[in-house]
């Protein structure tokens, strides 16, 4: 369907514009928060009318595109359709509602860095950053072109980079050129195999966009020559290090923790599932073949990665690193889901994507409540016992695990279930041996992630108050319900909804999950 | 045909009355740096009257100018603008100053024949003009290291000349063999002299492009020379040169026995290229130097275009060529206009601790560093990322190994270039730019924003 | 065999469950809002579970007088898996929804009594209403997504309730402080504990989740009635494909680890670490039967399906015969395997907590047993699977009773060991009147409604030829009478073995009172009433998915049952001895006799179960955990220091290249040039 108003480019123009007025306007914060709310929701609403009507399951265009055919490169459209729009939902909701919740944080921690005596940009240059960070994952998830989705990863890097040069914590120019680099080299790969594809198929659409909804343009080859497995590699290789799967994580640990917290929530759940979201709607449909064949080694890969993340997220004494290793956990998850290539996982991982933003979002959102009042506190040794303190927090930070873990009531339990189901069709064929060993893997890997929330809910809200705690000040009945922790709150809140609000959803997502593992019938 | 000789004859009447009139005016006047504009002015008047008129011959032929070479005179006008900007009012101040003033004019009418040859012996004239400026360019300022550079650049530059003198004896010897005008390489064979003459023009060309392994000098020079003129040279001056190479490699390989070998020793040195400067420029903290080497492995980028041209040239119709030739304009324009801009910024100080914050005072100079750095990066939507990105997508045709290994170089690339542009950017400092060259760099930046935007024009533009 | 079932709409007899979710959601509102009066919540809470178990009993009077009821929301929720908003009410679903329902009111009564100036009285009404209205909804759901869903609810309330008391005070521990077995601590704070069990829990529901998955794309239904008369052929095809076995034994790893069978049971003892009311409620009466509803759901499916295929599929008839001797089996180890830890455990509520993982076993054991009789047809199903829920039904009566006693019983004493308990039957008349009617219904003894039931499970097992479970069975009906006999002479006649602890107790207030007295009771009257409750049981039976024929509960003297009356009459007889002629001090034998103390340690410790699995999985992973984190150390210097070193040396390298000598810098371009030409020259040659 032609949506009847460019309502998707109006979702990318209005946070520029907003992002313009805070380079114009640099100390004044509350205006742009608001603004910034306001307009980033938009793409949420619309798509919540679109999914409401049904008409995502199709797909929603934009009418204004960019055709650049004859230029060698293809048709820019920006689209919604099934497999899209949890991806777009997550951006939009998160990226809305942290755009609030930065406002306290980044005027804290600004003040915090003048007092140190550095000299950050003010806070309009945050909002104008944030707001093109937003917009360019908004962007991706709205692309049908690859040269399209690469042209906005760049800037969502370039954007997100500045972001943690200017306001991360720890070695940040370190940190920040180390994330630009790794995230470049993968983005560079990433282009390495889209060239490839292009001068096969004449263009770099993705996608043919008709009156009727979207067709994927089949890829020009059918024979699997040495040079189309090399372009394969090299995508997927790309797609993986964005990801942050086992092997390729190295940076995101750095990256995650150090970045000024309300960019952690935007990069930890958003971009990098991006990448995971690209490999269903890219990759998959490029290389159908190549995925089949990798089918085993990807589903290993994927269990490694969800256990040895949460393993070593066990480890962290920092409470953001530990975040952030989870996230390696999480993208296991959206690997997994990809990697059964069956229609039940992909569309379960792009749930996933949805689960995971809305829970790590809520979880960094914590961990940034405890460092802009508890002065910087981030060191989970120096935490316990502060859910008396925090009781509100604590409720929303429960929530934000339960969603990583699956349990209902969060959209977490959904994406769990399709996921299964997902693995089980993937494996129909196996031997009573082979079918245990399945599941033992699977409830290892479940049960890595419940441990790993659940034993960290513990260190850090249960138990005595730790005496480093005490000193602060910090007794019952200490936090304060401002907005600061009712967007925070809400957030999680909002994943129970969509947990109970799940039809529209699935019936869109359905259609498009399967007309991506069609593609692999053949 | 009249209008553009005339055009360009002015150019050069006024690089000759330059001389005249400093003579007769005050140090400080305005009328001859008002002159040297003047014809960068016509110069770009030049450039379009030719994209409008193309292609046009001149002096029978031997001179042919068609879209592709407009473009790369436009972007020479451009670069030649923003140096001229840079520069500001300083040269004024030299005791050579109308030199300065005078020989800028005559490098344009260089390279007009420089783009534009057809001919062995009008490149070899042509390039000695352009490349005796050079020299002389780079000597001007008075500082000591400048000169030291300077003599430098012209010892091994008279090699390189020697080189080309190979080169031109060479393709006569050819030509007159097949009594006919212009580059003899259309029927190029595989023999032993042939090979010869290539070698001699690569050798030649790769000295004044700066190709791996022929470009020693490159880095002492640009990093030692005083950064206005070093972003003439490297400006302006470089992108003839590399409408020179294209036009050569189109005329070499159009021969179907010669191509997939030509676009193989290209694949090779573009791969030795890219991957000496991007390594090379990596742990550097001196930021002339850092450019010194970025121009290296841009050139190399260059030359991965170059390979496609080569291997596709003998199918004519393949629009992936008008893609790689666009893609080696956009190149060489993002390429001027950036460094053009960006090496006078180490006029005061070029180590990169002491440039940290150098910008913070001037907020739009330091946005307009970041864009040109992000340029060259390779970065959407600025105008590097289209030159890239069409080099390397017609060179897929040839080979994805190439491309990937070009890829990851400019991934790699982007350490120093992100390294730079968060020293440069980031708060603190109290040095300042001076006025030109912020203004320079804002012009610089806001073209290379522009034309980014608006950068898959190119190719319809090309066809 | 399905009988009729009449359809209606998603009211009202879905509001069952609903209205309890309402409710919760509802003060969670208030909260937000502010609100901190705690008398809101406690009646507020009482006020929706007393609708929901309102309309419980209506629907059971529509489906005892109709038959089966549907009640289901029109749109399907989850159009890709077929997932319904349905209710399913048949004969087992409502027992269960009355049971469950019922149950939580008047526990929900007595909390507003306990939970009292509690600093967390709101959090504990708000998952105390929604544990209330998952488990329904686990009860009545109509497809097993559904299930899952109130089935994780539960596990989620029980999560946030067995942690109530986060902040972990001494008081509200499990197990002696400092006590270790095995070099692991046997003392469980109460963060902890709700850790384990939601480890523990989640675990086996992941197994559930990969069953109901390989079921569905089979079948491509969630919905449990349809999977009931499709069983034969899903079953079968299941079988022809050689994992049959595997997979219902991996689907039922969460009734398994939900009913805390072994070796899951683990979790269950230190639960009771939360609220006594919670430990009544969910870790006694209700949630921890959600296994054991999962197996009186899915036996008779089993069954059908086995049944259908006994001519041609033999290997689907073995496979379902293997796994209903499994299932039994496990359920005959915990019985005894827990009882006899129950024998030496000196926490009260460890005693009741021990001795309701044992009958959890009984009920696992006389379910799966009913599956077994095959041969039997229906009627031998129908019996086995009332025999089940009979012993469900008056558990979860006489062990409420016991619990909220003993709620008080701590309450009074201060503390949660029986040592500084003693002689309270002088003080508490009601009390004691109570305790002795829930005891000997534990203990099996006539005529109340425990003998009966567990005289019907054991029948079933003695019916099956499970000779082992059976055999099990019956000690574990001694051990039983022993231990509820120790318990209750040790806190209500014998002298207090810790003298200057013991506080004089005093009757409880009516709000907790009337509610366990209520409970004891009704164990009584049920057990008095055995032909009615009996053969209600057995006609809800008839009206259950997949059964259909109605079940006859009738307990007849025969040789079997004298053996095991005789034998649990003889232990507390010989409990009596040891206690109360002979007067033999336990704690010194223990102290003194190596013997004694081994025994006494190992009943003690679990059977160092606890340690083992804590040197396995906690000890284990801990250590995968930092192996993993050294490799993640080295994966970091190889990206972030080898490549950069390497990078940084290439540089170096290749900058001292140029070293700004004219001379030097020609002779490497000629140098080059030369090279570049005999490159060319080898090529063109």
């Amino acid at each position: 369907m032609e949506a009847g108003i460019p309502i998707w480019w109006i979702s990318l123009l209005l946070p520029l514009f907003v992002g313009l007025y805070g380079l114009v306007d640099r100390e004044k914060g509350k205006p742009l928060a608001v603004l910034s709310l306001i307009v980033l929701l938009i793409p949420g609403a619309a798509l919540f009318y679109y999914w409401i009507t049904g008409a995502v399951t199709s797909a929603v265009v934009d009418p204004v595109k960019i055709d650049l055919t004859r230029h060698g490169i293809g048709v820019f459209y920006l689209f919604v359709d099934g497999l899209s729009a949890p991806i777009v939902a997550g951006i939009s909701i998160v990226t809305a509602l942290v755009a609030l919740y930065g406002l306290k944080y980044m005027s804290v921690r600004i003040e915090e860095m003048r007092e140190a005596g550095e000299t950050p940009p003010g806070i309009g240059v945050y909002y104008f950053l944030y707001n093109v960070f937003a917009l360019s994952m908004l962007a991706m998830a709205l692309s049908s072109n690859l040269i399209e989705f690469y042209f906005f990863l760049e800037v969502s890097l370039v954007s997100s980079f500045l972001l943690i040069a200017y306001y991360g914590y720890g070695d940040r120019r370190k940190i920040s050129l180390l994330y630009f680099i790794w995230t470049h080299v993968a983005g560079a790969l990433f282009l390495a195999g889209t060239l490839y594809y292009g001068i096969n198929a004449g263009s770099f659409d993705i996608v043919k966009i008709t009156s009727s909804g979207i067709t994927y343009v089949s890829p020009a080859y059918t024979v699997l020559a040495a040079s189309t497995k090399i372009a394969a590699s090299l995508i997927i290789i790309g797609l993986f290090i964005k990801m942050a799967v086992f092997g390729v994580h190295m940076w995101l640990p750095y990256a995650h923790a150090e970045a000024p917290t309300p960019i952690s929530a935007l990069l930890s759940p958003n971009l990098i599932g991006i990448a995971g979201y690209a490999l269903a709607r890219f990759a998959i449909p490029l290389f159908p073949g190549i995925f089949q064949s990798l089918r085993d080694y990807l589903v290993i890969l994927a269990l490694t990665t969800i256990i040895y993340g949460g393993l070593v997220a066990l480890r962290q004494t920092d409470f953001k690193r530990f975040l952030a290793y989870s996230s390696v956990s999480q993208m296991g998850y959206l690997l997994l889901g990809i990697a059964t290539l069956t229609s039940y996982g992909i569309g379960g991982a792009m749930l996933h994507y949805l689960s995971h933003a809305f829970g790590k979002a809520v979880l960094f959102m914590t961990a940034g409540v405890f460092i802009t009042e508890l002065h910087g506190l981030r060191d989970i040794r120096k935490m316990g016992g502060l859910a008396r303190a925090y009781p509100l927090t604590a409720a929303a930070a429960l929530l934000g695990f339960m969603h990583l873990v699956g349990m209902p009531p969060t959209l977490g339990m959904w994406s769990e279930v399709l996921i299964t189901i997902g693995v089980m069709k993937a494996y129909s064929t196996l031997s009573a041996p082979g079918l245990v060993a399945l599941a033992l893997a699977l409830i290892l890997a479940f049960g890595v992630s419940a441990a790993y929330a659940f034993i960290t809910m513990r260190r850090i809200f249960y138990g005595q108050l730790k005496d480093y705690l005490k000193e602060l000040g910090v007794k019952p009945g200490y936090e304060v319900f401002d907005y600061f922790k009712a967007v925070v709150l809400l957030v999680a809140i909002i994943g129970v909804f969509y947990f109970v609000a799940i039809s529209p959803v699935m019936a869109s997502l359905k259609p498009a999950s399967e007309l991506v593992s069609s593609l692999l019938a053949g | 045909m009249i209008m553009v000789e005339s055009l360009v004859y002015t150019i050069l009447a006024i690089s000759i009355v330059t001389p005249i009139i400093a003579m007769l005016t005050s140090r400080t006047s305005k009328i001859i740096p008002g002159l040297t504009w003047l014809a960068v002015l016509l110069y770009a008047i030049t450039g379009l009257y030719v994209y409008t008129n193309a292609p046009i011959q001149l002096y029978g032929g031997l001179v042919v100018q068609d879209k592709f070479t407009a473009m790369l005179i436009l972007a020479i006008s451009l670069a030649a603008a923003i140096a001229l900007l840079a520069a500001g009012v300083e040269p004024a101040y030299w005791e050579s100053s109308p030199a300065y003033y005078s020989l800028l004019p005559l490098a344009l009418f260089g390279t007009f024949y420089l783009v534009g040859a057809q001919d062995a012996l009008v490149v070899l004239s042509a390039w000695l003009l352009v490349s005796v400026i050079s020299y002389v360019l780079l000597a001007l300022p008075t500082e000591k290291e400048s000169r030291a550079a300077a003599v430098q650049y012209i010892f091994i530059g008279a090699l390189a000349t020697l080189f080309l003198g190979i080169w031109v004896a060479g393709d006569y010897v050819v030509s007159s063999e097949l009594g006919r005008l212009g580059f003899s390489y259309t029927s190029l064979t595989p023999d032993h002299f042939s090979g010869l003459v290539l070698m001699a023009f690569l050798a030649a060309i790769g000295f004044k492009t700066g190709i791996v392994p022929f470009h020693w000098w490159l880095p002492s020079v640009y990093s030692k020379g005083n950064g206005y003129m070093v972003g003439v040279v490297t400006g302006p001056i470089k992108i003839a040169f590399l409408g020179l190479l294209t036009k050569v490699i189109i005329a070499a390989s159009a021969s179907q026995l010669v191509s997939g070998q030509i676009a193989l020793i290209l694949a090779a040195l573009a791969v030795l290229t890219m991957t000496y400067g991007n390594v090379a420029a990596l742990t550097t903290r001196d930021f002339q130097k850092l450019l010194a080497y970025s121009s290296i492995a841009q050139v190399g980028y260059i030359l991965v275009g170059l390979t496609a041209i080569a291997y596709l040239t003998p199918a004519r119709s393949n629009p992936l060529l008008q893609l790689a030739l666009a893609g080696i304009a956009i190149q060489a324009t993002a390429y001027g206009v950036a460094k053009s801009a960006l090496f006078p910024v180490n006029i005061e100080e070029s180590s990169l601790d002491k440039l940290r914050g150098l910008l913070s005072g001037n907020k739009i100079a330091a946005a307009s560093t970041a864009i040109l750095l992000l340029s060259l990066l390779g970065m959407p939507p600025f105008l590097g990322f289209w030159g890239k990105l069409y080099l390397f997508y017609s060179a897929t045709s040839y080979s994805l190994i190439l491309v990937a290994t070009a890829l990851i170089n400019s991934a790699i690339s982007s350490a120093y270039y992100v390294r730079a542009l968060r020293d440069l950017v980031s708060p603190g400092g109290e040095v300042k730019p001076r006025p030109s060259i912020t203004i320079a760099l804002v012009l610089a930046a806001t073209v290379i924003l522009i034309l980014g935007l608006i950068g898959p024009l190119y190719v319809a533009a090309l066809s | 065999m399905t009988p009729e079932v009449t359809v209606t709409g998603f009211l009202p007899w879905s509001l069952i469950w609903f209205i309890s979710y309402l409710g919760a959601f509802i003060l969670a509102l208030l909260y937000l809002a502010g609100v901190k009066n705690e008398k809101v919540y406690g009646w507020g809470s009482v006020t929706t579970i007393a609708l929901s178990a309102l309309l419980a009993t209506a629907a059971a009077k529509e489906v005892f007088s109709k038959g089966p009821i549907y009640s289901l929301y029109a749109k399907n929720w989850v159009p890709w898996l077929n997932v319904t908003l349905g209710t399913y009410l048949d004969g087992l679903g409502v027992v269960m929804a009355l049971i469950v329902s019922w149950l939580s009111l008047l526990i929900a009564i007595y909390s507003v009594k306990y939970m009292e100036g509690d600093w967390g009285v709101q959090r504990y009404f708000f998952f105390f209403t929604f544990f209330v209205a998952s488990m329904l909804l686990l009860v009545t759901a109509d497809n097993l997504i559904l299930m899952f869903i109130g089935w994780e609810g539960t596990g989620l309330a029980s999560y946030a309730l067995i942690g109530h008391w986060y902040t972990d005070e001494e008081e509200y521990w499990v197990g002696v402080p400092g006590r270790k077995a095995l070099g692991q601590p046997m003392y469980f704070e109460p963060s902890h504990s709700g850790v384990r069990a939601l480890m523990f829990t989640r675990i086996g529901d992941i197994g559930l989740l990969i069953g109901m998955a390989v079921i569905f794309l089979i079948t491509g239904t969630f919905n449990i009635p349809a999977l009931a008369s499709s069983a034969s052929t899903w079953m079968g095809y299941l079988a022809t494909k050689g994992i049959l076995l595997p997979l219902l034994l991996i689907f039922s790893l969460g009734a398994l680890a939900k009913s805390a069978q072994f070796p899951f049971h683990e979790w269950l003892v230190t639960a009771m670490t939360g609220p006594t009311p919670v430990s009544a409620l969910i870790h006694a009466a209700t949630m921890v039967k959600a296994g054991v509803y999962f197996m009186l759901r899915f036996v008779p499916i089993f069954f059908a399906g086995a049944y259908a295929l006994m001519h041609t599929n033999p290997a689907a008839v073995e496979a379902a015969r293997q796994y209903f001797t499994i299932m039994a089996g496990l359920g005959a180890v915990t019985a005894f395997m827990m009882g006899t830890m129950a024998l030496v455990s000196n926490e009260l509520k460890l005693i009741l907590a021990f001795s309701t993982a044992s009958q959890l076993g009984y009920m696992f054991l006389g379910t799966a047993a009913a599956g077994l009789l095959l041969e039997e047809g229906y009627e031998g199903l129908a019996t086995g699977v009332a025999a089940g829920l009979s012993h469900l039904m008056s558990h979860a009566v006489f062990k409420a009773a016991l619990f909220l006693i003993a709620g008080w019983l701590i309450h009074v004493a201060h503390s949660r060991f029986i040592d500084p308990m003693g002689k309270y039957a002088k003080y508490m008349k009601i009390t004691a009147v109570s305790i002795w009617l829930a005891g000997l219904s534990l203990m099996g003894i006539p005529p109340l409604s425990g003998f009966f039931s567990k005289e019907s499970v054991l029948h079933a097992a003695e019916e099956a030829h499970l000779s082992m479970g059976y055999s099990l069975g019956v000690i574990t009906a001694a051990l039983t009478a022993a231990y509820t006999f120790r318990m209750i002479l040790r806190v209500f006649h014998l002298e207090p073995y810790d003298k200057e602890k013991w506080h004089e107790p005093h009757e409880a207030p009516g709000l907790m009172l009337w509610p366990y007295t209520i409970l004891a009771l009704v164990s009584l009257i049920l057990g008095l009433y055995w032909t009615g409750t009996g053969k209600a049981i057995g006609e809800a039976i008839g009206e259950t998915l997949s059964v259909g024929t109605p079940a006859h509960l009738v307990v007849r003297l025969t040789t079997g049952v004298a053996v095991v009356l005789t034998l649990a009459l003889a232990s507390i007889g010989i409990v009596w001895a040891l206690y109360v002629p002979m007067k033999v001090d336990f704690p010194r034998l223990i102290r003194e006799k190596t013997w004694a103390r081994v025994l006494h340690d190992f009943l003690y410790d679990r059977w160092y179960i606890n340690s083992i699995y804590y040197w396995i999985f906690v000890s284990g992973f801990a250590g995968v955990a930092y192996l993993l984190s050294i490799v993640d150390f080295g994966i970091d210097a190889f990206y972030h220091y080898a490549i950069p070193v390497l990078f940084a040396l290439g540089a170096a390298g290749l900058r001292a290249l140029h070293r700004g000598r004219s001379n030097y810098y020609m002779m490497l371009y000629i140098y080059f040039a030369a090279t570049l030409l005999l490159f060319i020259y080898l090529a063109w040659g």
